[in-house]
């Protein structure tokens, strides 16, 4: 019988998983941390059930099942998407690399019995730095946006998964508009900034602290050009190629409100 | 010895105050098993409490049959008088077991008795009644408390199930005096095989424990398994009562490509979201997949004291038509004719599992029917078949293995013995 290590190498030839290992494409990427559903930025969707964050291996795991808003609008008395039959199971792993991120798709796929993943570019899905499908269109999404590995997968019957991934990809690959900005009460950046002198591959430990002045969670969402952000033991690192790096870091509150801070060197 | 009299002319009022049925958190051959209602409540002893329990559910009881076979199951508890110092003897009735048989006269009567003794034998209490015991009140009224032995238990008797226990409680002064009766008392037993089996503990004993057997859990596998008297028998009905969700609550997740939706992937089952979606609620929706089912069956069967595992099968083999859960008909899994097909193989696939891992363990698989038939790989007609405590065998064996894969696929269709697991319930 083969191994584990032989079936993931199987499922990775099947995916052709060599054309898209690795770095994220283009000059400039980006790292999530802390991530959690950004309500206030997809109003068009309504959390039913937030589960408790879990991890996997050093992947953290947000799980959410959500509603559209308009069914919930509809929805009677206590009724969610039980009554109205549509709603959709989110998952963001929020790996510790961005190679580890397509390592999670791998993984994710060899946890489907059937399988049967379709290359988004098939699907006409235009979002992800990589896409896969289901069956059938809108049955299913999956991405990796940096080091973010996102699945979308139907609850109940309905609806579509893909207008939902498009969203969250976009909220992960775009800087945020200035209008998100002016919130009565934005987070603030408190320090963020390289713990060492910088080395051409070398890891260095860096420092990004915020705080939300009520106290609510945030999450980040890094902008790298330059160079390699990954997390190791906890703790984020910055790993600059040749040349000057640049990163540049926006803090989210749960309202969308943000505070943006960047960083740049050279090794 | 001689009870006091009542000196104050008007009757004397004796009221039972609380009542423990696992009153002994480190043993459960005399007395009933740990458990809690689910993952975030615990269910605290005594299980009966004067002013705060009202309905048989919340007081609820567990008993394992093999463990308490033979044994004198015991109770404790205590009452108050408004006499202090008097002693009284104290026991309960089952008001329930000889119901009157002329109830509303002729044969509507007759009827009606009939269809209460018929409940009162399936449902109704199996902890018989509570022997009579003298108990002396203290000064200020309490008596502390009691322990009692039950008699006429029918635990030995009947298989698996929820019952609900109904004691009218008396009280005499004087032996050979006319009983007097008090409050009556409801409680919900639930009627184990055995000690669950892991992931269920009995051990330790504190409301932190979420591995304690939920009564949210018993709920559903009581009933599923009524009746059954052996642990396959258990399996088996918690089996077909797996697969039979699939007719109202939860379907094959062909839009997701066979993923898991109520397990994490390793060690966890989302068993309160399942519970819920038991009951009708959203819970993690309406897809599953095989590790679902197969964490479904092993969690339930495994409550009620059987010793399943999750076992994985594969990896990559072709498959028969089958009936995954969920669908009415054969095809390959995921199937829509005439344009889809259907997948024609599993990359892997989980069932409930009981005994050794090799061809020789038995598979009781809650996700699909396979074909019964002489020639599985065959065209219809098909015979529809859950297999439940189904060897795997090998190929050739016309067992689990080659019912479920197609002839090339049978040699890849081989448990993996890396894969076995209980997950552990949240």
């Amino acid at each position: 019988m083969a191994g584990e290590d032989e079936r993931r190498e199987a499922l990775k030839r099947l995916c052709g998983f060599s054309q898209w290992a690795g770095k994220p494409p283009g000059p400039e990427s980006t790292f999530t941390c802390d991530f959690f559903f950004p309500a206030a930025a997809l109003p068009e969707w309504r959390v039913l059930k937030a589960l408790a964050p879990s991890a996997a291996g050093l992947r953290r795991v947000r799980r959410y099942i959500l509603e559209p808003a308009r069914a919930a609008g509809e929805a009677t008395g206590e009724a969610t998407g039980e009554a109205t039959g549509e709603a959709l199971d989110l998952m963001s792993f929020e790996c510790p690399s961005w190679a580890d991120a397509r390592e999670a798709v791998i993984d994710y796929m060899a946890g489907c019995a059937t399988g049967g993943f379709r290359p988004g570019a098939d699907l006409q899905y235009e979002f992800g730095e990589v896409a896969f499908g289901g069956r059938t269109s809108g049955g299913m999404a999956l991405f990796v946006r940096g080091n973010m590995f996102v699945v979308v997968r139907r609850a109940m019957a309905q609806p579509r998964t893909d207008e939902l991934a498009r969203r969250i990809d976009r909220l992960l690959a775009a800087r945020p508009g200035d209008g998100d900005r002016g919130g009565k009460v934005p987070p603030e950046v408190v320090r963020f900034e390289a713990l060492a002198p910088l080395a051409e591959g070398k890891r260095v430990p860096l420092e990004l602290s915020a705080q939300d002045p009520l106290g609510r969670p945030v999450w980040h969402q890094l902008f790298v050009r330059g160079g390699e952000v990954g997390r190791a033991e906890d703790r984020l690192y910055l790993a600059p190629g040749a040349g000057d790096v640049r990163v540049e870091a926006f803090t989210f509150n749960e309202n969308g409100h943000w505070a943006r801070r960047a960083l740049t060197t050279k090794a | 010895m001689a009870p006091a009299e009542g000196g104050r002319g008007a009757p004397m009022v004796i009221t039972v105050e609380a009542i423990k049925f696992n009153h002994d958190p480190a043993g459960h051959t005399t007395d009933a098993l740990n458990i809690r209602r689910n993952a975030a409540t615990f269910v605290n002893v005594p299980e009966w409490r004067r002013g705060v329990t009202t309905t048989p559910e919340q007081s609820p009881a567990a008993y394992a049959k093999r463990e308490t076979a033979g044994n004198t199951i015991t109770i404790q508890a205590s009452f108050r008088s408004d006499e202090p110092g008097v002693t009284a003897q104290i026991r309960a009735i089952d008001p329930d077991k000889n119901p009157p048989r002329n109830e509303g006269g002729g044969c509507g009567g007759f009827i009606v008795w009939l269809i209460r003794r018929f409940l009162w034998a399936v449902l109704g209490n199996v902890l018989g009644e509570v022997v009579e015991k003298w108990a002396t009140f203290n000064a200020a009224g309490g008596s502390g408390y009691v322990t009692f032995d039950l008699r006429d238990l029918r635990l030995p008797d009947v298989g698996v199930g929820p019952h609900i226990t109904t004691w009218q409680w008396q009280y005499r002064l004087q032996a050979g005096a006319p009983w007097i009766n008090i409050d009556v008392t409801t409680h919900k037993t639930y009627v184990l095989l055995e000690v669950p089996k892991s992931p269920w503990q009995q051990a330790p004993y504190n409301a932190g424990n979420t591995q304690l057997p939920w009564t949210d859990v018993l709920d559903y596998a009581c009933i599923w398994a009524i009746g059954a008297s052996d642990v396959d028998a258990a399996a088996g009905k918690v089996t077909a009562g797996v697969y039979r969700l699939g007719s109202s609550l939860v379907t094959y997740d062909c839009p997701g490509g066979g993923s898991t939706h109520y397990t994490d992937y390793s060690s966890a089952f989302y068993c309160t979201e399942f519970v819920e979606r038991l009951g009708g609620g959203l819970g993690l929706g309406q897809y599953v997949n095989c590790t679902d089912c197969a964490t479904f069956v092993t969690t339930f069967a495994n409550i009620l004291g059987c010793d399943l595992s999750e076992m994985t099968l594969g990896w990559m083999f072709a498959l028969n038509e089958m009936i995954a859960i969920g669908s009415t008909s054969f095809s390959l899994p995921c199937a829509h004719p005439p344009d889809d097909a259907g997948w024609p193989s599993f990359r892997y696939h989980e069932v409930g599992w009981k005994g050794p891992c090799s061809n020789d363990g038995y598979v009781f698989d809650g996700c699909l029917k396979v074909d019964g038939d002489a020639d599985p790989s065959g065209g219809p007609p098909h015979v529809p078949l859950l297999a439940v405590n189904m060897r795997h065998g090998a190929t050739g064996d016309l067992l689990y293995r080659d019912r479920l894969a197609a002839p090339g696929g049978r040699p890849n269709c081989s448990p993996d013995c890396g894969n076995v697991r209980r997950r552990t319930v949240a």
